[in-house]
């Protein structure tokens, strides 16, 4: 509900405002037109005063006349006190200062600035008056020279101070003022007491008589009536105001009262529609949501599959070539034994030959033996045959150690031969034992070749199978994809169909808060 | 009812003619209107210790044909403007028989007029004014007034003579701005006008000024002229001031006072100063004065000023004054004067006789012709003479005291 506001500056503060403004204009234009006009009586107020002071000066020392300084001095001293009075000081007949109120010292050459020849004034005239301005000394003044004996005894000259005046005029000026404020401040008072009594009052009383129909709603008050003038004028329209407000009142309420009617019926069908439609909307929803989790659940399986497909393919690829190597593997084996049965016949015949070897030495050594035993009965011959024998007995000699040394051969050919034939043994049994665990080899081998082969089958069946499965599984997708994409355009159109509902819920609501604030608007007015 | 009125006017028209005022068998009162407060109070009171020491001393040995002396004081405060109304209370409410003493020329210029009037109406007169001016010193004043002490222009001359004697011919002034000062400055000008010379520079300040105000402006106007020697004219508190400044500045030119400064009271001043920046101020600074030193007990009548003194010992007048002056010594220039003062009137009085009025004690002042009162220089009044005594002394800071001497050039350096 609307406060009324407290009125700040009001119609009086506005009124007076003016009014003081005018009163200040005035006050102060006759303030410095008054003081400008007193300037001047006062300028020539201490010039009399000072003319006074001078002439009587004149008359006094004419009677003093040559006599005593400390009288005229005295003379002096009495009239500097006067006010206005800056200075006095008197001339001799020569022109030189006689006696002077000056501290410190009489001011080097102030007395050319007025000066006053014997006989340079006329009979009417008793004074020279001069304004002076000796700023060494500080001296602003009006100086007033005034003839002794027409000048024949000297001149006094007295300095009546400008500044003073100026002080003056300062002073009488703030008292004016203060006057003007004064003035001002009646003028003021004065204003707010007419302007309250005549204007303000009745003003505010309306004021509060609306106040009150604002706050309470309160038409049937009784409206105030002042006089005839325009105030009066106001308050009597704003009577009949009041009282048109009132026939509108009622008009308004039997209005309102069909409208409330019709807005009930309409919010209660649309709240209806609205629950339904919210029902609908959200079991689509769910929908939705369960498609989103089988689409995402389809596609996962899509993935796996093509994993485990192809996980099958390398099993395959892998075992093919395992078949082949074992397969090469064997071939390789089956040479190696040939090659081994043919080096063990081999070292058969090397062992033959060895034997024949044998054989031949046995023989050799036997012929070694004879010629041994030739050669020593051939030595004990030539022994028994003396000196004829002895060159026989050499030979013998020979013969035995070469037969010796042949017997020392063969020994050592028929050592090397039994060496030769314990290695060929060895190597024969060797050979056999190497031929024996090929073979055992060659057994493991084929029965892994074979293994290999029967999973390589089982590899490829599986293969084919999950091939199978992923294309289902890529069919069934794309499916759950259609039915994902026409659930959420369903969805989209509930949406629009709630959010339209909702504008219609909103219209009813607002036609009906209008309706209620009209209704209580209306009630708030007691006619 | 009428009958009796008249009978009262009668008897009150008869009273002042049968008795002369202020005179009574046994008693005569003096007014005395004079400086006893205010920055001069020293001159007013050192007076009224000398001459009522002697006035007491006399009325202890029987007074003066069995009268006994009696003053009735007034304070002026050393302001011309109360001057007047002070005597003018002292003849008309109190009766005196003749107005003693009293301080200063601007305050007896204004009093001199009603002095005039009243010697003129029924013979009053002024006696012995502790001031060196001129005014009352010629016509038409001098008719009413008795001086004891020389002027100031005797004073000024004197000072002048002894400079110019010593080669010192730009002579400036310091002179209080009021008739005492017009008086000195006259007596100067006229001084040096015999030598053919003026004042060199002028400088005044305002009369009253205390000890603590600067004379720093008067003392650039003097030395820029380049003054030699200067005369001073007023009293102790803005004397001392100058002499304080002028040292202390630096400016040893010789400084002379007239008897009116109060010399006592401005050694007092320049004594304390001096102990305060312990610079030297009293070299070269003289001082005239109208009576000897009070130190110089060669002469009779300083002896019998000495005993006095001790004896009575007055210390300031009872029920006068504002108190701000104390006496610093027993003796002084001042009151020596006032006791001279008083000696010369006791003698008058004494020759006046038994049948004393104003008018015969008048006449035998006029008779008076050479007369001693111990002081050893000769005094005298006549019908054309009305100052007693043409004597100057100089005097010059001794130890802590003044002393005189009679070759003044001997003091200027």
């Amino acid at each position: 509900m609307a406060k009324v506001k407290v009125v700040k500056f009001g119609l009086a503060l506005k009124l007076v405002g003016t009014t003081v403004l005018v009163t200040a204009a005035v006050a102060l234009a006759l303030s410095i037109l008054a003081t400008s006009r007193l300037s001047d009586n006062i300028n020539g107020e201490f010039a009399s005063k000072g003319e006074a002071i001078a002439i009587s000066l004149a008359a006094a020392v004419e009677q003093n006349a040559g006599g005593n300084i400390s009288m005229v001095q005295g003379l002096i001293d009495s009239s500097k006190v006067i006010a206005g009075v800056k200075y006095i000081y008197i001339q001799d007949t020569d022109g030189s200062v006689m006696v002077h109120t000056f501290t410190p010292s009489f001011p080097a050459s102030f007395e050319k600035t007025n000066p006053l020849e014997i006989g340079e004034l006329s009979h009417e005239k008793r004074v020279k008056r001069r304004d002076v301005d000796f700023d060494t000394a500080g001296i602003h003044s009006i100086d007033i020279a005034a003839p002794v004996s027409g000048g024949a005894l000297g001149v006094v000259h007295v300095g009546m101070d400008r500044m003073e005046i100026a002080r003056e005029v300062g002073k009488l000026r703030a008292s004016m003022l203060g006057w003007a404020l004064v003035v001002c401040l009646a003028g003021i008072a004065l204003g707010l007491a007419v302007t309250l009594t005549t204007v303000v009052r009745p003003i505010r009383a309306l004021t509060r008589v609306t106040a009150e129909i604002v706050r309470t709603g309160n038409l049937s008050q009784a409206i105030p009536t002042f006089g005839n003038d325009e105030v009066g004028q106001l308050a009597e329209s704003f009577g009949d105001m009041v009282q048109q407000l009132k026939q509108i009142h009622g008009n308004l309420q039997s209005s309102v009262a069909q409208l409330t009617s019709s807005v009930t019926n309409l919010r209660s069908s649309s709240d209806e529609q609205n629950a339904m439609v919210s029902r609908q909307a959200a079991a689509l929803q769910e929908t939705q949501a369960t498609a989103q989790e089988i689409k995402q659940t389809s596609f996962l399986a899509t993935k796996k599959a093509e994993e485990v497909l192809k996980v099958a393919e390398r099993a395959d690829e892998i075992g093919r070539s395992g078949e082949e190597t074992i397969e090469r593997t064997l071939a390789g084996l089956t040479d190696i034994r040939a090659q081994v049965e043919e080096m063990a016949r081999k070292i058969g015949e090397l062992g033959e030959r060895t034997r024949q070897i044998g054989g031949i030495t046995q023989t050799v050594k036997d012929l070694a033996d004879q010629s041994n035993m030739l050669a020593l009965n051939a030595a004990i011959e030539a022994v028994r045959s003396g000196e004829h024998g002895k060159g026989f007995a050499v030979v013998a000699r020979e013969i035995r150690s070469l037969a010796d040394q042949s017997i020392q051969a063969t020994n050592r050919v028929r050592e090397i031969l039994e060496d030769i034939g314990e290695a060929v043994r060895g190597a024969v049994s060797i050979t056999e034992k190497g031929a024996q665990k090929m073979e055992q080899e060659l057994l493991q081998v084929k029965s892994s070749g074979e293994n290999l082969r029967e999973l390589s089958t089982i590899v490829r069946d599986n293969s084919a199978a999950v091939r199978q499965i992923a294309a289902a599984v890529s069919q069934q997708s794309a499916g759950i994809s259609q039915i994902f994409g026409a659930v959420t355009d369903l969805s989209k159109m509930m949406s629009d169909t709630v959010e339209r509902l909702h504008s219609t819920t909103e219209a009813t609501g607002v036609v009906h808060s209008v309706t209620e604030q009209v209704s209580s608007v209306l009630t708030s007015y007691r006619v | 009812m009428p009958k009796m009125i008249s009978l009262a006017l009668l008897l009150l028209l008869a009273l002042p003619v049968s008795a002369e005022k202020g005179v009574s068998p046994n008693e005569v009162v003096l007014g005395e209107a004079s400086a006893f407060s205010g920055p001069s109070a020293g001159l007013g009171v050192e007076q009224w210790r000398g001459h009522s020491a002697a006035f007491q001393a006399a009325n202890d040995a029987g007074g003066v044909n069995g009268r006994k002396i009696r003053l009735v004081l007034t304070d002026d405060g050393y302001d011309a403007e109360k001057a007047a109304p002070a005597v003018v209370e002292l003849i008309t409410k109190h009766n005196v028989f003749a107005i003693f003493g009293g301080v200063g020329t601007p305050t007896i210029v204004k009093a001199l007029p009603v002095i005039l009037k009243y010697h003129q109406a029924e013979g009053l007169f002024r006696f012995a004014n502790f001031t060196g001016a001129q005014p009352q010193r010629e016509p038409p004043y001098d008719r009413a007034v008795f001086n004891v002490r020389a002027s100031y222009r005797q004073e000024t001359k004197a000072m002048v003579d002894a400079f110019v004697a010593k080669g010192l011919k730009k002579i400036g002034v310091y002179v209080q701005d009021d008739a005492y000062g017009a008086s000195g400055r006259d007596g100067v000008r006229r001084a040096l006008k015999d030598h053919g010379l003026d004042i060199v520079a002028d400088a005044t300040y305002p009369r009253g000024q205390t000890f603590d105000v600067s004379t720093a402006s008067q003392l650039k106007i003097l030395r820029d002229a380049g003054v030699q020697g200067v005369v001073m004219v007023g009293a102790y508190q803005a004397c001392a001031a100058f002499v304080r400044d002028a040292r202390e500045a630096g400016w040893n030119a010789p400084l002379h006072n007239v008897s009116f400064v109060g010399a006592d009271q401005m050694l007092r001043l320049l004594r304390e100063e001096e102990k305060k920046s312990g610079k030297k101020l009293t070299d070269n600074l003289i001082v005239t004065q109208v009576v000897p030193s009070y130190n110089d007990r060669s002469i009779p009548l300083v002896r019998e000023y000495a005993a006095a003194i001790d004896k009575y010992n007055p210390r300031v007048p009872p029920a006068m004054g504002d108190g701000s002056y104390a006496p610093g010594s027993k003796y002084s220039f001042g009151s020596l004067e006032g006791y001279l003062n008083a000696k010369v009137f006791l003698a008058v009085l004494h020759k006046a006789g038994a049948d004393l009025t104003r008018k015969s004690f008048y006449e035998a002042a006029e008779k008076m012709g050479k007369f001693d009162v111990g002081l050893g220089v000769p005094l005298e009044l006549s019908a054309t003479r009305h100052q007693a005594l043409d004597k100057v002394w100089f005097t010059y800071v001794n130890n802590d005291s003044w002393a005189s001497r009679d070759d003044p050039a001997s003091l200027i350096h």
